[in-house]
């Protein structure tokens, strides 16, 4: 039997994680949590706990066709979901998608190319599935730190997951999609309900003119934009995290916690309205709502400094995003595989992995692919079909089983501190609402893959939250795309005032 | 006629002059070398694989001819040796060279846990993008100008000064030299005065590989389509688009036009610049195949493209993770062409998996002497047009290799050996 070499222990070292660090990092976050919530103090702290202004959960009997739009990590998508079979089948639902590329260069370049290129997939995707007139309700997850200031209106705080366009931070992002929405030309101004004599003469008047820049205000201002006939109501803004939490509460009513573990990392609870010091509307019931901590920005003002090693330090340099997003760099797949690849990169320098003859490819930044982690864990004890594939690829040669089991070793030490990071995000949350019984919902690329990643969170939640909290980690089935359909749907049923009228 | 005639009789004559009076006339004229460089499969250190030296000028063969080399496609020669391909037997259009099918290979293949301390094989495939990509493969091609005729030919059709492209027969110099030399002249396909020889360098082995790859596929879509009934559809994967893969793009418009409306074409980028380049082509769908994104992500995405399983994957520079994707992304029954260089190694891993599925993996080679003919002709009459490429002095080579593996050049790379004419 192996074991690992004293070298590589040596190196792994200062990337474990002890009780105390853990606790350390709860009660730190609790306390950033604390200053994001409080209005005195949100403008200073890192984990802004932006309020969603999602207050409803779903029960489960929600109806209806909606339109769902997710601009995330690695996919952007365009749904259509219908919800609600009959009453025997409350839960059921039907959903056509379709998944659309984003190429560097738009991820990379001006905001409206981003939100033109948005609409063209509306666009195709309706034309596609010869979508008929009707008014379908539209919820937009975008997958970035946002500010909300009400369930149609968001601005982004900062890019994150290497995206960089311009013109968009601090801007509306549902304005800008509306924009693009209309700027694609050939939107017909349809005859609406005349809500009154003025509202019928602009409208009359833009019809017989074509009067584009009129029909642009129209559009804005009535909240209603139109593709092939298909009128689309923008009725709700949401992170990928509030969408994952309402796609698991529908099926389960004590799901509180919504958390993301995939190319980025973030998580939302629900908070009593009256520790929300940012809230600036009713406290009718229920008087609660999401908040989408953000907590991805957790470190970014030192506090987490004490446990920062060399390698997290070099990913943030290097980084889009220098400075920012800390926590999320210690936890997520999109830096996860450059922390395991400095390492090895560091030991076959010195001479303790492969002989010392490394390759172009393992020394290339961003070549160690975080789905290597979850291959390599996934090989057998004492088996190591998957590591010498992933080694292979690496164009590395001279590969022993004592270096597959080093190699694997450090692809161990660095999910394991991930899942343990984050949960202690978790149970810090756990312990703030101080609930009996909670339904955690999770999803995320490296939560589904990883082979170890749900059993490394429970059992380290199992430590470090108080006793008596009973908690379940439970994976959320497309919370980008159902929970979108239901953040609209309940924000369809709860929605009053004259928009409500329709033709 | 009798002017060749009489110039090979007086080169014949210049040679053995010179020989006699080699220790009278030591200011001999006769450039005695030139220069070569030779491309390695890439490896760990890519700064390893390119070589350069000093070689002597080749003797004219009596049965075949030399040739100034002008462009030479960026390949790089395979280290094992090349499997048999019968160049004697000239080949129909119709007929494959050299398929290999999985069942005659499997018992004889020992699959034993490596020793503990073995080092891995030599000629692993390297996983650098551009190869995965199709952007950097194995061959040989070669165009440029007939200096030389042997002298034992009395009817050429081909003389001297004609722009030739020269098919990659058994036994193809290892690199890229000044000078080359065929042993007989119907390795040597004239090429039109209109057309560049930086286009024709692209032909003896990416377009060819590509367009024996199209034709084959091509054979099964229309059996499938037999199978599935007036209203199927065969979806045709083809993984990258680097120069390999945007010749089968453009090869598939052409060869299947008969059938294009029955075919859903599709493309996995591996690089976001190659999304531009598929795009060219008309109604073809694209997948992006971002390494850095988990493969049931891949699988899921590929699936979602083509409204289901695929029938077709067609992928030149796939690896164990690659043909493993395409696998799962392919229906039961569907056929994964992959080139002949690495099915040696990746047949006997996956063919248990794709017998369970009724799968095949076929390994297809680089086409036959006919089938380049045809190419010349299809290029030269405009039907089918070349991707882009771009020409780089000869002893930027290493450079060239460097980008090429990492999919930094779009289209082909063409290294030049002479000044432009």
């Amino acid at each position: 039997m192996l074991g690992i070499s004293d070298k590589v222990l040596e190196v792994c070292s200062e990337l474990i994680l002890s009780e105390k660090h853990l606790n350390e990092v709860m009660e730190r976050l609790r306390k950033e949590i604390v200053k994001g919530l409080s209005k005195e103090t949100n403008e200073t702290a890192t984990v802004k706990c932006f309020p969603t202004y999602v207050r409803n959960l779903p029960n489960g009997k929600e109806r209806g066709k909606f339109l769902a739009l997710d601009l995330g990590g690695t996919n952007f998508r365009v749904l259509l979901i219908e919800l609600g079979g009959d009453n025997r089948e409350p839960t059921k639902f039907k959903m056509q998608s379709k998944i659309y590329a984003i190429p560097q260069n738009i991820m990379l370049g001006p905001g409206e190319a981003l939100f033109d290129h948005i609409a063209d997939c509306l666009a195709t995707f309706i034309i596609e599935n010869s979508m008929k007139r009707e008014v379908l309700p539209l919820g937009f997850t975008f997958s970035f730190p946002l500010r909300q200031e009400g369930l149609t209106k968001a601005r982004l705080v900062t890019w994150t997951k290497g995206f960089k366009c311009a013109g968009v931070e601090n801007e509306d992002v549902v304005r800008l999609l509306k924009e693009a929405i209309c700027r694609r030309g050939g939107a017909e101004i349809d005859i609406m309900a005349i809500l009154n004599d003025t509202t019928g003469t602009l409208m009359s008047s833009a019809y017989r003119n074509h009067n584009c820049k009129i029909g642009l205000i129209l559009a804005l201002w009535l909240s209603m934009i139109i593709i092939q006939d298909v009128e689309i109501d923008v009725c709700a803004v949401l992170n990928d995290t509030t969408g994952t939490l309402m796609s698991c509460a529908w099926l389960n009513p004590n799901c509180r916690v919504g958390l993301i573990v995939g190319t980025g990392t973030n998580a939302c609870y629900v908070e009593k309205l009256e520790n929300v010091g940012l809230w600036d509307s009713d406290y009718n019931e229920p008087a609660k709502v999401i908040i989408n901590t953000e907590w991805g920005a957790f470190g970014d003002n030192g506090v987490l400094d004490f446990i920062l090693t060399d390698y997290d330090r070099d990913v943030d340099e290097q980084s889009i995003n220098r400075g920012k997003q800390l926590y999320e760099k210690m936890i997520s797949g999109m830096y996860m595989g450059e922390i395991a690849r400095l390492i090895l990169e560091r030991l076959t320098k010195d001479g303790h992995l492969f002989n010392g003859q490394g390759s172009d490819n393992l020394y290339k930044r961003g070549n160690f692919f975080t789905k290597y982690i979850s291959e390599i864990e996934s090989d057998k004890p004492g088996e190591y079909q998957n590591c010498r594939q992933v080694l292979e690829e690496l164009c590395l040669n001279y590969i022993t089983d004592q270096d597959c089991k080093d190699v694997r070793y450090v692809c161990e030490v660095v999910s394991k501190r991930a899942a343990q990071m984050a949960a202690a995000g978790v149970a810090c949350l756990l312990n703030k609402m101080g609930e009996k019984s909670v339904v955690v919902a999770v999803d995320g690329s490296v939560y589904r893959f990883h082979p170890h990643f749900h059993n490394l969170m429970t059992e380290t939640i199992n430590r470090l939250a108080d006793p008596g909290i009973k908690f379940d980690l439970m994976l959320s089935e497309d919370g980008s795309g159902r929970g979108a359909a239901l953040v609209a749907a309940v924000a369809c049923h709860n929605r009053t005032g004259p928009g409500n009228h329709r033709r | 006629m009798p002017e060749r005639v009489d110039e090979a009789l007086e080169l014949a004559s210049s040679s053995r002059g010179r020989v006699n009076s080699m220790p009278s006339q030591p200011s001999s004229t006769m450039n005695k070398l030139c220069r070569q460089v030779s491309i390695e499969s890439p490896g760990p250190l890519l700064k390893d694989c390119v070589f350069s030296f000093d070689v002597p000028v080749p003797d004219v063969p009596v049965t075949g001819a030399r040739i100034r080399v002008e462009c030479a496609g960026a390949c790089y020669r395979l280290r094992r040796t090349p499997s048999q391909s019968s160049i004697s037997s000239v080949s129909s259009l119709t007929s494959m060279p050299s398929l290999t099918s999985l069942s005659g290979d499997v018992s004889t293949i020992c699959i034993g846990a490596p020793s503990a301390s073995a080092p891995s094989h030599p000629n692993q495939t390297p996983a650098h993008y551009g190869v995965r990509d199709a952007a950097l493969f194995p061959g040989y091609e070669v165009a440029g100008i007939v200096e030389a005729i042997g002298e034992e030919i009395t009817n050429p059709g081909i003389g001297v000064g004609d722009k030739v492209v020269v098919y990659p027969y058994e036994g193809v110099p290892h690199g890229y030299a000044e000078y080359m030399t065929v042993p007989d002249l119907q390795y040597l396909v004239k090429v039109p005065d209109l057309m560049p020889l930086s286009v024709a360098a692209m032909l003896p082995t990416g377009a060819l590989w590509a367009m024996n790859t199209i034709q084959v596929a091509k054979e099964h879509i229309i059996k499938i389509l037999h199978d599935k009934g007036d209203s199927g559809k065969v979806k045709v994967l083809v993984v990258g688009t680097g120069g390999l893969a945007l010749w089968a793009l453009r090869l598939a418009q052409h060869y299947l036009k008969d059938v294009g409306d029955k075919v859903l074409l599709a493309v996995a980028c591996l690089r976001d610049e190659g999304i531009l380049l598929a795009k060219e082509a008309a109604n073809v769908s694209v997948v992006q195949w971002n390494e850095d994104c988990y493969e049931r992500t891949l699988i899921e995405r590929t699936k979602d493209s083509l409204d289901g399983e695929v029938d077709i994957v067609i992928d030149f520079g796939t690896t164990s993770r690659s043909l493993h994707r395409s696998l799962q992304c392919l229906s039961k029954g569907g056929i994964a062409l992959i080139s002949s260089e690495v099915a040696e190694r990746l047949l006997p891993k996956f063919s248990r998996r794709a017998e369970e599925r009724q799968q095949s993996i076929k390994s297809v080679e680089v086409g036959s002497l006919d089938q380049l003919r045809e190419l010349v002709e299809l290029v030269a009459s405009g039907q089918l047009e070349p991707p882009p490429h771009t020409v780089f002095p000869a002893d930027q080579a290493k450079e060239v290799i460097r980008k090429l593996c990492n999919s930094e050049i779009q289209g082909r790379a063409i290294l030049r050996f002479h000044s432009i004419d």
